[in-house]
Parts: C-alpha cells; structure tokens; sequence
C-alpha cells in the first residue's frame, strides 16, 4: 500500500527554499557566449541529439547511437578475434576442456575446473572442439555421437545436442576429429572385421565413406586444407602411409615400397597442408625416428636420430618447429621429454622434461605440456604454458591427483584438448 | 544594465531580444540570460537537487542555446525552447551522475512556515512536534524523490512545482499531452512508492 500525497506536500518538500543565488553565473554565461559561435547550418548526424531534441528525438538518438557503439563494438572484436585467432565466436569462458572420470570439464586459468551445467551427470568417453571454437563432439556411454553449442555449454545454457545415430550393423570405432571449415567429423568405423573412415555431416547426419572398404585404417589425420586426410593403415597386408581427397573420394599411397621406412604412426600436417611429419621404422628395426616428407611422398628425410621411442611430432602454427616426444625413463619409470626440432633436421633442443602430453601456442611462441611435476602455481603438477626455453609461464590447470583414477597416469592425459587461441 | 526579470519583460521584448540574438547579438543575449536565469536555476535545482550541478547544467544549457539559436524558427517559442535545453541538460546529468550512498542534507534553516530540510543544530529542539512530522515527511519526499528515473523526476518538478498545465509540458517535452498526463499519473505513483519505501 502506498502514501497519498498531497500537491502542497511536494511542493513545500522539494520547491526551492532560500534559492539559488545566481551570483557570477550570468558573467560565466556571457564569457562562454562571446568563445561559442553559433550553428547557423548544423551537421545533423542521425545520432547526434540537439540540446533542443524533444523527448522522442533524444530517446530515438539514443537508440541509434547504442546501435552504432554495438556494432563499432562487435566489429572491433571480429577484427581482434580475427587478428588474433580468437576463435570462440561468443564468448571463451574457459582456456582448457578436459574429461574427468567421465565428465567434461571446463576449465578458466589456474582453477580446478568445473562441470558445464548441459552436460552435469552426462558421461562422456571423448570429445573434440571444431576448429572454431563453435562446436563440441561429444562420444557418449552408450557410443552416441553427440554435437553441441560450445557456446551453450561453456556459458552454462540449456544445450541440447544433435544426435547422430551410428552406421547400422557398425560400431563406433575409434577417432573424432572436426574437418577444419566444415560442420562435419571424421571418424573410424568398425565394419567387418576393420576400421574404415567415414566423414560425418553434422547438418544432415549423414555417413559417406573416406577410405576403400579393404583398406584397414589403424589412424588418420585430417590436413588443416580440410579436403585431405593421412591416412595409416594396411591394404592386403602391407602397412602404408595414404593421402586421401574427402572431395573426390580417392586415396592414394604415398611411400614407395622401397622408401625405407615403414611402420609409420603418429603423423601430423604442417601447417600449409604441404608437409607431413611422422614417426616410422626402417625394415627390420626396433628403433623409431621421426621423418618429414611432401604431401606426395616427395623429399622424404630423416629429422631426429633413431630412439626407442620417439612420438607425436606437431608443428608450430608458423610451421618453423616441429615438437616431439621422446621416452628417456629408465625400466617402468616413465619419463617424456619434450624436445623441438627445425623441419629439416636442424636445431634440436631438449625443452621440458617429463611432459606426457602438449599442444603449442596459437602464436608459436610457446608450448602446452602436462606434467605431474611441481611447477610453480601447481605443486601436484600442472597444465601450464611454457616458453621455448622451457620456461613456465603461465599454469592453466593444476592437477589434483586426488582425481587420479588409479592408473600410474593423471585423470587429463590424453583426453585434453588445448582450447587453443581462446586466450 | 538593469536588472531584468522574465516577468518584467513583455512578450514584444522577449521576441524582439531572441530576434537579434539570433541574429548574433551578444547583448540582446545576455539580456535574455539576465530575464531567464533564475527561473531556470530554479527549475535545475528542483531537479537536480545539487546547487552545484543545477549551475552547471544551466550554463551548458544556455551556451548550447546561444549556439544553437539561429535554428530556432518559432521565434515566440523560446521560452518553452530554452526550458527543454533546460531539462534536456538535467536529465543527462542525472543519466550520468554516479549512484553513489549519500544523502544530501540541507543545512539551510527553513525559513518561517515552510518546512525545510533535515535541519541539524539547536534550533530543531525549538520546534513543536507538528513541526517536526512535516520535517520527516518533507525529508521523506525528497529521499523519495531521488530515487526516482530522471523523466519521472522533470514531470513532477514542472507540473508540481512550476505549476506547468499539461499542455505546457507537452509542448516543453515535445510528447503529446496524453503521454504527458499518463507518465504524471505515472511518476507520481513512483513517488508514493519510493516514500512508502523511505518511511520504512
């Protein structure tokens, strides 16, 4: 309920009193008078509100004038985003994503992570973050090929993801990786006995196959151009290395026979799309080194000294470095180093020790790792940023292996994807 | 110069004077400023609540219109003209002024009948107790009133205190005269909200 109030009771609350005394504003007024000419023809911008606007005027400039300062505020931020390769188009809440014991886990700079509201309670086995930033690919429990608004997630709204059902008579087999520009994921599926690759469009939920029926894919790695895939597998028993055109559907052997080097695992693009690194073998050794060659198989060369265990070698976003792993544990201690070398072979320096798992800067200045080592801001270890001379620079996520799932290895590994440039 | 006031000026003079200035006669201007002054003070005042803020935003306003003068066609219209610069230059201070906690209490003592602000000092002792309810209430009002929206603040200002007709304030604010009686309607229930709020 509220209080009448009489007109004589506003009136003597708020009417003037003893009043202004005017004493010396006259004088200012006349002094701003003779410095200020007048507006005999006046530049009317459409945002510009008279001192004389009418009520209407002055509400309808300031409309104009929000809209304007939104979109000189949103193109400011598309040009950044652009120039910085931003590439959440809403917002970037978290810096990492991560599954833990099951559930996703978003992740801001230097805290422990939370569980995105959408996806609370809902189990996940992988996941993957379109190169953009747009989207997340989410495998669940129950193998379900699932794509969600990162957006949604990550700012806690209600998400509902697309389903898409699997193959009939196939299983889900192994791999989820976005085709960079496009709505759409490649994945390996089990079918009859193997695994042959099939590129997923997400729009239309539809399944068209990448690889030839008879060509085992045991990995495969889509070319940043988003039109070529790499592809390992084994065709009527001999292992090879493929390039295959998701345009025209044909793959085609890169490696001679007599090339020199075969087993060949963990391979990654440069950059351009012109170049692969991978790890291979020679014919009947143990021992592992890392090699570069063209798209098509040409200038194959050696980059790193033959190791026991050399592994995922991953270029720069420049394409000036490549980054690998080596093992140099002694027994069952595990110990992985991170090493960069140039793409010819030169310049190798050992970086960080002991860091199972990276990814590099969006600018190449430096490096993701993951260690159970105490660094700085994560005395149990840590998901940090490192410099080339294996400076940590910035902890993004401390581990807490009280979330150890039992395993000699921390709940992140290899189920940690670099939510890269959302920096 | 002799003092002028709005009142003693005919409308022939008042015309006459806007006529020049806008011809670009400081003069005739600063006779203008002289006949429009107080009211206009008067009328930031009451809505600003600030002496210090009322004398700038009738500064601005006036300079803007000396600036912007010549564009007046309506020649007889400068007096509702010059109070929308007016108000126009009040309600972006009020949009602009920092919400911060402070209450601001007049330490002016009220004069004879009137009742004033929250007065402090000796001589509230002196006063009867029905002075002292119309000093809580007149408190309570203007509380009330600074929490109101600017719009709602310029309605009841000229229409409650400068005893403004509707039609008048339509023509000041440049809304028609029903807009002008419903948001009245309107912000003199805020007001009787924000007092039920302040007497709490």
């Amino acid at each position: 309920m509220t209080r009448h109030l009489t007109d004589s009771a506003i009136r003597a609350a708020l009417g003037p009193g003893a009043g202004i005394a005017d004493t010396g504003l006259a004088a200012s007024i006349a002094a701003g008078v003779r410095t200020t000419p007048q507006r005999r023809r006046s530049l009317v911008w459409p945002w510009h509100a008279r001192p004389d606007a009418t009520w209407p005027e002055a509400r309808r400039a300031g409309a104009i004038r929000a809209a304007l300062v939104a979109i000189l505020v949103i193109a400011t931020l598309t040009v950044a985003a652009v120039g910085a390769r931003l590439i959440l188009p809403r917002h970037a809440p978290a810096q990492l994503l991560a599954v833990r014991n099951g559930q996703l886990v978003a992740a801001d700079a230097g805290a422990t992570g939370r569980v995105p509201a959408a996806l609370a309670g809902h189990r996940v086995r992988d996941f993957n973050v379109s190169p953009d930033g747009a989207r997340i690919a989410t495998l669940s429990e129950a193998f379900e090929l699932e794509v969600w608004d990162a957006a949604e997630v990550l700012n806690d709204e209600a998400a509902v993801p697309t389903v898409i059902p699997g193959l009939p008579g196939s299983l889900l087999g192994f791999g989820m990786d976005w085709v960079p520009g496009r709505n759409a994921i490649l994945m390996a599926v089990s079918q009859h006995g193997l695994h042959r690759l099939y590129i997923v469009d997400v729009a239309s939920r539809t399944w068209l196959p990448v690889s030839e029926a008879d060509l085992a894919v045991t990995a495969y790695w889509p070319a940043p151009d988003a039109r070529h895939v790499a592809i390992v597998g084994q065709l009527h028993g001999r292992f090879g290395l493929w390039i295959a055109d998701l345009e025209t559907g044909t793959a085609t052997s890169i490696l001679a026979p007599d090339a020199g080097v075969q087993a060949i695992a963990l391979v990654t693009w440069s950059p351009d799309s012109g170049r692969l690194a991978f790890t291979g073998q020679p014919r009947g050794s143990n021992l592992v080194a890392i090699w570069v060659a063209d798209a098509d198989g040409a200038a194959l060369h050696q980059i790193t000294p033959f190791e026991q265990h050399a592994a995922l070698p991953m270029w720069s976003p420049d394409g000036a470095w490549i980054a690998y792993l080596r093992d140099a544990g002694r027994g069952s201690r595990c110990v992985v180093d991170l090493s960069i070398v140039r793409p010819d072979g030169t310049d190798a320096r050992l970086v960080f020790r002991d860091a199972p798992a990276i990814d590099w800067d969006a600018d190449s200045s430096g490096l993701i790792v993951e260690t159970d080592q105490p660094v700085p801001g994560g005395p149990l270890g840590a998901i940090a940023e490192i410099g080339l001379d294996g400076a940590v620079k910035k902890v993004l996520l401390p581990l807490d292996l009280t979330d150890d799932n039992g395993s000699t290895c921390h709940p992140y590994s290899l189920l940690t994807h670099w939510y890269r440039g959302t920096r | 110069v002799t003092a002028i006031t709005m009142h003693s000026l005919a409308v022939p003079a008042i015309d006459h004077l806007v006529e020049r200035a806008a011809s670009g006669d400081r003069r005739a201007f600063d006779e203008l400023t002289e006949a429009f002054l107080a009211p206009s003070l008067r009328l930031a005042q009451a809505i600003l609540r600030s002496e210090a803020d009322a004398r700038d935003a009738v500064q601005d306003a006036f300079i803007a219109a000396w600036r912007d003068l010549p564009r007046l066609r309506e020649r007889d219209r400068f007096e509702p003209w010059l109070t929308r610069i007016v108000v126009n230059r009040c309600r972006s201070a009020l949009r602009h002024r920092r919400v911060v906690g402070v209450r601001e209490i007049s330490l002016e003592p009220p004069r004879d009948g009137e009742a004033g602000g929250a007065h402090l000092g000796a001589r509230r002792d002196a006063r009867s107790p029905a002075d002292h309810d119309a000093v809580a209430e007149a408190d309570a009002i203007r509380r009330a009133f600074a929490r109101l929206k600017p719009d709602a603040r310029i309605l009841i200002v000229l229409h409650h205190l400068e005893d403004r007709p509707v039609a008048e304030i339509a023509a000041v604010l440049g809304i028609p005269q029903g807009t002008v009686k419903w948001r009245l309607h309107a912000a003199r229930a805020a007001l009787e909200q924000a007092l039920e709020v302040e007497s709490r």
